[in-house]
Formats: structure tokens, C-alpha cells, sequence
């Protein structure tokens, strides 16, 4: 007899097989000695269970380990442990470290040459073009001050 | 167990320097401004004319250009402020026969064009770093009204 067999049997003695299946399992029941031996045995099995195990009951209400179970089921800040954390965690400030160093270096490379002018801007002659043959220019400076003068003179 | 903080960087922080440098990359260029006071100032050595048309000049212009000319009276026919922007070349009428134009070539020059007669005459370019620290840039030439008298052309940036 194989296990699919003996479980069908079992299955048949709790009442949970169909009545086609039911009635295959009562012929070989009454054909076979072995099935008849184990669906014997089964039967007594569950008389003496029926009669002879004690119940032990317990304090607490059913209601009450339901909440018990629910209540571990429900995640919980308060699982995990509580650990001191001082007031200023350097670790916490390394994760805008990188964003706030790299807006550094781009706010760098922008402004330096916007506050020192190039050397061409120092060097470069105040006057650029005298479109008319009538006019001359010359140019000075007083350092003393402070005054680039263009001269315009008709000629 | 402790609490394990995550060193990489975080996206919040990514956006904040990004939004941070959006922020501030264009400001100085908007905010590019440059207030000028364009002024017409008569050099002679005659007495001021009566007829109210002549103002006395800062003292502090007059000293400084009485210090590096011949002339000993100095008059401000007209003073004219005017705001030039990236982009914009703002003309102004100094006199009848003198105009001046300006404009801001980059964030260290600006461009002055002098018109004489509705014809232009000089483009000189001055360092900004230099007004901005109190230089004056004067264009000048000798008067066809009166001989021995100078006109002056003084631009500078307006003390606040």
C-alpha cells in the first residue's frame, strides 16, 4: 500500500473525501487486509484520543494571545534597540560633505576670474580708435590723482 | 544594533548645491549695474559768468583737476547720471554739439564713445576696477568758442 494510499485512507476515515473517492477507499478496504488493518488502527487511535487526552487550559483568554501575536506582527520604532546618540553626529553632516564641496569648486572656478581682472584689462590702452584724420588725441595719467585724461585736439 | 548613517550622498544635498549654484551663478551678471555721472565742466581762467548757466563744481573735482591743469576756474555746465547695463549702450546729450555713449564691454571695461557734432570723435575704454575706486576719466580739448578756455568731460562713479 502506498503513502498516497494510506493518506486517502485517513482522509476517508475524517470524512473529507468526496463520495466517489469514499466509495473506492471502503472496497479496498473490504478487500484488502492491509487497508483494513491500518483503518482499524486509525479508528482506535482517534477513540483513544477522543477519550483519553487531557485538556489543559490556560489563564489567559484567547483574545488575549491574538493581541500578544498582532502586536510582535506590527513593526515598531521601538524594536530596535535604543542607542545613545550624542547631540552632533559628524557622520551625519559626511553625506552633504561631497554635494557641498563640489558647489564650492564650481562657485570657485566661476568667480575667480570675475574678481581679479585679466592681465589684458590692466594693460589695455584707454584709446581704441580715432576715426577722424581732423582730430588728434593724447593720452595721460595722473596717478597722483587719479585721472586718465584723453586729449582732443582739432587739427 | 546602531544606527548605521549613510555616507553617500544624499540627493537632498545634490539638489540644494545645485539649486544653490543656479542661485548664485547668474546674480552677478543681472545684477550688473553701473551708475555713472556724466559731467560738462568749463575750464577758464575768467571770472563765473553772470548769466546762471554755470554752476560751481565739486570741490573735490575741481581741486583734483586744478592740481593737473593750468586753469584756475572750473565751472559744471551739465552733470547727467545715467545707469548703463550689460547689453544697453545708453546715449546721453551733453551739449548741443557733444554726446557721449556708453557700454559695458565685459565685467571689467567700459566702452565711451564721444560724439562731436553727431559724428563720432574718440572711443576710449576705461577699467571699471579703476571707477569704481575713485578714478576719473576726462575727455577734454581746447574750446573753438573762446580761445585759451578747455572743455572737460568727467565721467565717474557718483559718491553715495
Amino acid at each position: 500500500m502506498t503513502r498516497e494510499t494510506q493518506l486517502k485512507l485517513q482522509a476517508w476515515l475524517d470524512g473529507e473525501l468526496p463520495a466517489a473517492d469514499a466509495r473506492e477507499v471502503r472496497r479496498l478496504v473490504e478487500r484488502d487486509p492491509d487497508a483494513a488493518a491500518l483503518a482499524r488502527e486509525l479508528k482506535l487511535t482517534r477513540q483513544w484520543l477522543a477519550a483519553g487526552e487531557t485538556l489543559h487550559p490556560v489563564p489567559e483568554s484567547r483574545e488575549f494571545y491574538w493581541a500578544q501575536i498582532a502586536r510582535h506582527l506590527t513593526p515598531r520604532e521601538s524594536a530596535t534597540p535604543a542607542v545613545w546618540q550624542p547631540a552632533f553626529d559628524w557622520r551625519r553632516w559626511l553625506a552633504w560633505l561631497a554635494p557641498a564641496a563640489a558647489a564650492l569648486v564650481l562657485l570657485g572656478v566661476w568667480l575667480l576670474p570675475r574678481l581679479a581682472p585679466p592681465q589684458s584689462a590692466a594693460t589695455r590702452a584707454p584709446e581704441i580708435e580715432t576715426p577722424s584724420d581732423d582730430l588728434g588725441t593724447f593720452t595721460f595719467r595722473s596717478d597722483t590723482e587719479q585721472m586718465t585724461v584723453v586729449w582732443v585736439n582739432a587739427r | 544594533m546602531s544606527r548605521v548613517f549613510p555616507l553617500t550622498p544624499r540627493p537632498a544635498a545634490w539638489w540644494l548645491a545645485a539649486c544653490l549654484l543656479a542661485c548664485l551663478a547668474p546674480a552677478p551678471v543681472l545684477g550688473m549695474e553701473l551708475k555713472l555721472r556724466s559731467q560738462l565742466i568749463w575750464g577758464t581762467n575768467d571770472p563765473k559768468p553772470g548769466d546762471g548757466k554755470c554752476k560751481d563744481v565739486d570741490p573735490a573735482i575741481r581741486e583734483r583737476l586744478s592740481r593737473v591743469f593750468k586753469w584756475e576756474n572750473y565751472y559744471l555746465v551739465k552733470s547727467l547720471d545715467v545707469t548703463v547695463t550689460p547689453g544697453e549702450t545708453p546715449r546721453v546729450r551733453m551739449s548741443d554739439k557733444c554726446e557721449l555713449e556708453f557700454k559695458l564691454v565685459d565685467d571689467f571695461t567700459l566702452e565711451i564713445k564721444l560724439f562731436g557734432e553727431g559724428k563720432l570723435a574718440k572711443t576710449v575704454r576705461q577699467s571699471l576696477q579703476a571707477l569704481r575706486q575713485g578714478e576719473l576719466a576726462v575727455l577734454a580739448g581746447d574750446s573753438k568758442e573762446k580761445f585759451g578756455d578747455a572743455w572737460f568731460v568727467v565721467i565717474s562713479q557718483p559718491r553715495k
